[in-house]
């Protein structure tokens, strides 16, 4: 569903040349659960915003469901987010002063047709991410991991092909970081594909494949033999905090 | 559809933040309440214009004894004009249907046994009537046979005809005008007042020329001298004409002071705009520059609110927004304040020229032209300072926003 073939990303400003992404290619199937792994720097961000049509690639080629998106211009292209691809950031990026809801159906509104049924679409991705009981909370009203999930439920409203995630628990505590690994892995179960960035090998192992990214280049492309059940942190974690009451 | 949605979420900050929202308004609501003051200042001036031409006549002008002024009733100490200037204009200037003198005092006691008042006294001819447009409306005009005759006879106002005589007809009585007994023979039609500080129309009384110079008044000159024109393109030109005959009859070269005056509907018309036009430009001024300084504030303050919405306008375009989707929410951001602060401005500066009909003698008329203007000024402002604030948002790259 996912294939990049050579893919380079070159920063030019005066004399100085950023190499970032040298000759990136591999597939992705549908359904898959990839994290993108790599320490700071080495060019994640830069990947997954080419993965997402917000970034071009400086060469190289990118086909999204038989797509190339590297001649599209800004229309299809935000089209092409708005239909295939749900982000979460590990800025959360909510609008302020803004309900649950209204944040969770903004994708909704540069939809090309604007379903009546918009609202209660946002209730039914919050209901879904454990949020029933803050559809009409703002942000600044919400922890951290509410936010996230409120994120998540942003980002599965158009029902995307491919939800893609940047750090998502970069900002989080432990806690509420193993519940949204723990939505990740349900939505995989569930047939999602999900790609997860992260500098964090304790994360990458939620995921079934880690792609290791080192120096803009791809280090090691690997299954994960036992993927870490976020279900049972959760469980683990809980217990603990029993305990230690 | 798609659109309408889009270009919603421009309102949305705008409720969120009501304090920055008024401060963008602000100019706008200043500048259209100003617009609709100066035009409905404007629109009861020219219908005045309108009605001060009307009365005065649009093919009519008066030499008017006394300089120094553009209007208002004959110099009573200035006795230069006389029944020969009328004569000669008579005989001189080409394209006058009508030319008539007219003898003038003012205040002049009317008695009739205890009852009194105080009337403008005009002597007349016959011709009078045709050139004032203004009729008998019970009894006779002033006659020829009565010119010739210096004949004790009189047509009033219907304003002296309430003060002397109530109810009673008043066609053949008689009353003294100071101290000359006259007999009533008509009364003319009503005029009422004429408007800024104007006087009663209808409190007046005209007796023949010859009588009121003879008989009352005891005088050699007379007060004015009324002409129609038949042609009213004809009237710079023959207002000219005159100018120089009575300067040379008069012995006058331009840097003395000419001791005679030419009314026409253009010089009243003048006067009427005059008394509204300092405030009018002032007005425009503030109007100018409340628009222009409030759309400099108002761009400076949403170049500000690009600034620091970055994150947000990435999101946006993450989640789907194309360029065009982020300029049509930041301008439609702009055209909503302005057409808010419109919608206000529009209602202030109704109420304004509200309180300005009532505490002022300024003539105002309100009506739906200052609204279409205030809209056409708030799309134009919306649009002119909003743009540039809208395009740097549509040209923000998503990643870099996104950072
Ligand atoms: N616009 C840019 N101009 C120049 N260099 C850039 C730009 N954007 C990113 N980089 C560089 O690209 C490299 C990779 O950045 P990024 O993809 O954010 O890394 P990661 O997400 O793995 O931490 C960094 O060294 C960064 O400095
Ligand atoms: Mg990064």
């Amino acid at each position: 569903m996912i294939e990049l073939e050579g893919i380079e990303k070159t920063y030019v400003s005066g004399e100085v040349v950023t190499r970032v992404l040298q000759g990136i290619s591999f597939e992705i199937e549908a359904g898959e659960y990839v994290a993108i792994m790599g320490a700071s720097g080495t060019g994640k961000s830069t990947l997954m915003n080419i993965l997402g049509c917000l970034d071009i690639p400086t060469a190289g080629h990118y086909r999204l469901d038989g797509t190339d998106m590297v001649n599209l211009d800004d229309e299809a292209l935000s089209q092409l987010r708005n239909r295939k691809i749900g982000f979460v950031f590990q800025q959360f990026h909510l609008l302020q002063r803004t309900t649950a809801r209204k944040n969770v159906l903004l994708p909704l509104i540069y939809a090309e047709d604007y379903p009546e049924n918009a609202e209660e679409m946002a209730e039914a991705a919050l209901e879904m991410v454990g949020l029933h009981d803050r559809i009409d909370y703002r942000p600044n009203q919400l922890s951290g991991g509410q936010q996230q999930r409120v994120a998540i439920a942003r980002a599965l409203i158009t029902n995307p092909a491919v939800l893609l995630a940047d750090e998502p628990t970069g900002n989080l505590d432990r806690r509420s970081g193993a519940e949204v690994m723990a939505i990740f892995q349900q939505l995989s179960a569930g047939g999602r594909t999900v790609i997860l960035v992260t500098h964090d090998r304790e994360v990458a192992e939620h995921a079934e494949r880690v792609i290791l990214l080192d120096d803009g280049q791809i280090a090691e492309d690997r299954r994960v033999d036992q993927p870490r059940d976020a279900e049972q942190e959760l469980t683990n974690l809980t217990v603990g905090e029993e305990v230690y009451e | 559809m798609r659109r309408f949605h889009v270009a919603s979420e421009g309102w949305g900050s705008l409720r969120a933040n009501k304090l920055r929202t008024f401060f963008m308004m602000a100019g706008t609501i200043v500048g259209i309440a100003a617009l609709t003051v100066i035009m409905t200042i404007g629109k009861g001036t020219e219908r005045q214009v309108m009605r001060r031409v009307e009365n005065f006549g649009p093919r009519a002008m008066m030499l008017v004894a006394g300089g120094g002024r553009a209007t208002g009733p004959p110099d009573a100490q200035v006795t230069t004009l006389t029944l020969a200037d009328m004569e000669a204009i008579r005989d001189k200037i080409s394209g006058l249907e009508i030319v008539t003198p007219q003898a003038w005092a003012t205040r002049t006691p009317l008695t009739r046994g205890s009852a009194q008042t105080r009337a403008t006294l005009w002597g007349v001819e016959p011709e009078w009537h045709a050139a004032w447009d203004w009729y008998v409306a019970e009894g006779e005009e002033i006659t020829h046979e009565d010119v010739a005759t210096m004949a004790r006879v009189c047509v009033i106002g219907s304003s002296v005809k309430r003060d002397l005589f109530g109810d009673e007809d008043p066609i053949g009585e008689s009353l003294y005008v100071n101290k000359v007994r006259v007999t009533v023979t008509g009364v003319l039609e009503r005029r009422g007042t004429a408007g800024t500080g104007g006087g009663d129309f209808d409190n007046r009384i005209l007796l023949p020329i010859t009588t009121a110079m003879r008989r009352v008044l005891n005088v050699e000159h007379i007060g004015a001298v009324r002409m129609i024109t038949t042609d009213a393109r004809r009237m710079p030109e023959q207002a000219e004409a005159i100018t120089g005959l009575m300067r040379r009859r008069h012995r006058i070269t331009p840097p003395a002071e000419d001791d005679f005056r030419i009314n026409s509907p253009l010089a009243v018309a003048e006067v009427v705009r005059g008394t509204s036009r300092t405030l009018s430009i002032l007005l425009m001024v503030l109007a100018g520059l409340s628009l222009f300084v409030g759309g400099v504030v108002l761009m400076n303050i949403l170049l500000i609110s690009v600034a620091e919405r970055t994150a947000e306008i990435g999101l946006r375009r993450a989640v789907g927004a194309t360029r065009g989707d982020i300029f049509t929410q930041f301008l439609t951001e702009s055209l909503s304040v302005t057409f808010l602060g419109m919608v206000v401005g529009s209602a202030l500066g109704a109420g304004v020229s509200l309180a300005v009909q009532h505490l002022t003698p300024l003539p105002v008329i309100l009506s739906w032209e200052p609204f279409a203007v205030g809209i056409a000024f708030a799309f134009l402002v919306g649009a002119f300072f909003g743009v540039q604030p809208a395009r740097r948002a549509a040209r923000l790259p998503p990643v870099e926003a996104l950072r």
